[in-house]
């Protein structure tokens, strides 16, 4: 099995290389079977690739322990869904699945492209199958990255050395997955840029043809952040989800750059603008993602999460550098093409909002990517190694993210290319009545820092603002419609998926920052060594020491302290905290537990622990509002899911104008 | 380059540099500066510093529960070069001693001036035991040999 594996990706690379290749050979000399070929060779990679992860399956979930990667990441005891899991937990699998994912994307494009874009797909696939090329050969080359290594029978022990109990969590199954999607995702994009610059065919057709994909890519890298700050937050124990630890920020980065993305290709299509913006943006993003995957495997940030450092690291740098020069030689080079004929006509304008979000967004990009690597920075500068935490992500962060937040707010209000005063007037009076109200009530409530008002006072104001927008638009198509309101409101965002799927992401994004601002200006903190029968006060609550049991199952030894939740004096329910051994990792795992409704998480930890006097130091959290930031991730997710649906109207209109356009040889 | 653009241009800059200079002045006061064993030691007592070594097996002691833990570590490029380290925050479930292999440890806090380093930060990661084993086979074969 380890053979066919290896030798599938042989196969990978031979027919990648053929990718690279042929199309271009194609083009050169016109003849057009060689393109034929390379769409081929693009269903043929997936068919392979997927032949590849088929084998690596298969040998986790029989347990073929001669296989090194299976007997390093499973063990006889493993559930199925986590024995799944495995095949992404460790560095060369994850490899595996990224170009399994863009082996099936690459394909997917192929086929939607049959009838379109013909001068645009052989330099798509040429550039998709480069990528291909790069990670198979990394993985046929480097044995630290070959999952299909096979290793000398009883060098490990006869059950696995098991699944690094952390990842033995729901989460931590989609979570990778998610990510991946996402990242690769935005690899077709990029591909249509660059072939967009190559064949100067520069109107917007490559950014509708790739529209899906890039929505595609970001709700899946949205789903993955939130996915992991939801893993780390109840499985680390530690009372929080981000700790900007550079893995974090890894996955973040591309998610900024591609939000900025996302909303200035709208200025693109509506008004001919931020051309070259548009495609530097889509390199970053692209850049972004290779760098993500990079972090995690060249071992030049210490980081808990990070595979460790290897080979990997100076491979990727050299690919990330070929891209870079690649695509910004050929951007420069098209420059003149990428005028566009329109103009910003004033600063009180939604393509200026549109601009000020993309400004902000990439701003806070380089503030994270500062922060990530100014550890080498300094060093390298300077010869002192410098790192700087989570207080200096948050300093530049919370005042840009709420200027973004506002942002969000009056950018519906603002009419395209210039607003009047009583344009704005007019707009505006609900909203910001809302927000002063809304700021009353907290203050009234007892909030007083700065940070927080402004955050709710702002939440409320861009919340009132997307009410005014589904509002108005429910009410014109009752009116005309005839329809009662609830028919004209699923109405109205059904007809326009786009616009109101975004309105309801943005919807979510504000309820995730009612539930940062609260879990992170109002979080209580308490530790304790407590003896049974003794309790403990935070925030107003009463955590009481009940009892202690242990148990032990074939895997691990459990220890678990249960204690009775109290507020004044009314009883709320057990937490029961718990701390596992793992025989065969010979260390301690954490389990929090958590009492949690709306308003706020009682969240326990228990630190340690002592059978022989009963002691157990414990950490107890108050997080105020943290439920918010799960409830506004769902929401943000149903949006996407909105905006991406399927369109018959867009669709019809997309290929008339591809008609239109095929005939002007504008495509 | 006309009027429009350059308020636009200008407009941009300002935004931009006011994020710059916002995060200019994040990093000075946040900055930790991160040495290992002997350059700390070369430096002298210092507050709010982040050092880097490896666990002297043997020397973790946990005192009873609530209690600080106590271990010393060593600069890997020079193994004379040993600090002793007290940590009084949550210890993460990865750090323990492992005779077997090398425990990199990241610690955050202040060098005292008695040469102890009081630590609020503890970052921990250790090579998996099947690394050492596989390395450890490799080079029993080429012995062999």
């Amino acid at each position: 099995m380890n053979q066919i594996g290896y030798t599938a990706l042989l196969l990978v690379v031979a027919i990648s290389a053929y990718g690279v290749v042929a199309p271009l050979v194609g083009v050169r000399t016109g003849r057009r079977e060689f393109i034929r070929s390379g769409e081929r060779a693009a269903y043929a990679l997936a068919a392979v690739v997927v032949v590849a992860s088929a084998c690596l399956l298969y040998m986790l979930v029989t347990r073929d322990f001669s296989n090194e990667y299976v007997a390093s990441y499973t063990s006889l005891e493993l559930g199925w869904a986590y024995t799944v899991s495995a095949f992404w937990a460790g560095n060369s699998g994850s490899m595996l699945l990224w170009v399994v994912i863009l082996g099936v994307f690459q394909a997917i494009a192929v086929r939607q492209n049959r009838h379109k874009n013909r001068e645009l797909i052989p330099y798509v696939i040429s550039i998709l199958m480069s990528i291909a090329l790069f990670f198979s050969l990394l993985m046929t080359l480097l044995p630290e990255a070959n999952p299909f290594k096979t290793i000398p029978a009883g060098s490990v022990p006869a059950n696995g050395m098991g699944l690094n109990p952390m990842l033995e969590n729901p989460g931590m199954v989609i979570h990778p997955v998610t990510l991946y999607l996402g990242y690769v995702g935005f690899s077709i994009p990029f591909a249509f840029a660059m072939a967009a610059l190559i064949t100067k065919r520069l109107g917007d057709f490559w950014i509708r043809s790739t529209r899906r994909w890039t929505l595609f890519a970001w709700l899946f890298l949205t789903i993955g952040n939130i996915v992991g700050a939801w893993w780390a937050y109840v499985t680390l124990g530690w009372g929080g989800y981000w700790a900007w630890d550079p893995v974090e920020n890894a996955s973040f980065l591309p998610w900024l750059t591609g939000t900025a993305f996302l909303h200035s290709v709208m200025i693109q299509e509506k008004k001919d603008m931020l051309k070259v913006w548009n495609m530097v943006l889509i390199i970053l993003t692209f850049m972004l993602t290779i760098f993500g995957t990079f972090l995690t495997r060249s071992g030049i940030i210490q980081s808990v999460h990070s595979f460790g450092a290897s080979q990997l690291g100076e491979f990727f740098i050299l690919f990330m550098g070929l891209t870079l020069v690649f695509s910004l030689t050929l951007l420069f080079n098209r420059l003149d093409l990428l005028k566009s004929r329109n103009e910003l006509d004033s600063f009180v304008s939604r393509e200026s909002t549109f601009l000020l979000n993309n400004l902000i967004l990439v701003g806070m990009a380089f503030t994270v990517i500062l922060g990530v690597l100014f550890p080498i920075f300094s060093e390298a500068v300077t010869g002192n190694k410098v790192t700087v935490g989570p207080p200096f992500f948050n300093t530049v962060m919370v005042p840009i993210g709420l200027l973004l937040l506002f942002v969000t707010g009056v950018c519906p209000l603002i009419a395209w290319r210039r607003a009047t005063y009583s344009n704005l007037r007019k707009n505006l009076i609900y909203p910001v009545a809302t927000a002063a109200v809304a700021f009353v009530v907290l203050f009234v409530l007892g909030v007083r820092g700065f940070y927080p008002l402004l955050s709710f006072t702002l939440s409320a104001f861009v919340l009132a603002t997307v009410a005014l927008e589904f509002g108005r638009g429910t009410w014109v198509r009752h009116r005309m419609q005839q329809e009662n309101v609830a028919k004209a409101l699923v109405g109205l965002t059904w007809r326009n998926k786009r616009r109101y799927g975004g309105y309801i992401v943005h919807v979510g994004v504000v309820l995730l920052l009612v539930g940062v601002t609260g879990s992170s200006a109002f979080k209580v903190k308490a530790d304790q060594v407590l003896t049974k029968g003794e309790s403990m006060k935070v925030g107003g609550y009463e955590l009481t020491y009940d009892s202690f049991n242990s148990y032990d199952t074939s895997e691990k030894s459990v220890g678990q302290v249960v204690f009775t939740l109290k507020k004044d004096g009314q009883f709320l329910g057990t937490v029961t905290p718990v701390k596992e051994y793992y025989f065969n990792k010979d260390q301690p795992w954490t389990r929090v537990d958590r009492n949690t409704t709306l308003s706020r998480d009682v969240y326990v930890s228990l630190l340690e622990y002592s059978t022989d006097t009963g002691e157990a130091k414990v950490e107890a959290f108050i997080n105020p509002l943290i439920s918010w930031l799960w409830i506004g991730g769902i929401v943000m997710v149903i949006g996407g899911i909105v905006a991406l649906w399927p369109d018959r109207r867009d669709q019809r209109r997309l290929a008339a104008r591809y008609e239109r356009q095929a005939r002007l040889h504008e495509v | 380059m006309s009027g429009k653009k350059l308020k636009f241009l200008i407009g941009g800059v300002v935004v931009l540099a006011a994020i710059g200079s916002l995060a200019f002045f994040a990093v000075r006061e946040n900055m930790v500066y991160y040495y290992t064993v002997t350059e700390l030691q070369g430096k002298g007592a210092s507050t709010n510093v982040r050092v880097s070594g490896d666990l002297v097996n043997g020397t973790l002691v946990k005192g009873n529960v609530g209690e600080p833990i106590k271990f010393k570590i060593y600069d890997p490029a020079d193994k004379n070069k040993v600090m002793f380290v007290t940590y009084t925050g949550a210890v993460p479930d990865t750090f323990k001693d492992d005779p077997n292999n090398q425990v990199q440890v990241v610690v955050e806090g202040d060098y005292l001036t008695d040469g102890t380093f009081n630590a609020d930060f503890l970052l921990a990661k250790c090579p998996s035991k099947y690394e050492k084993a596989q390395a450890d086979a490799a080079a029993e074969s080429t012995a062999g040999q």
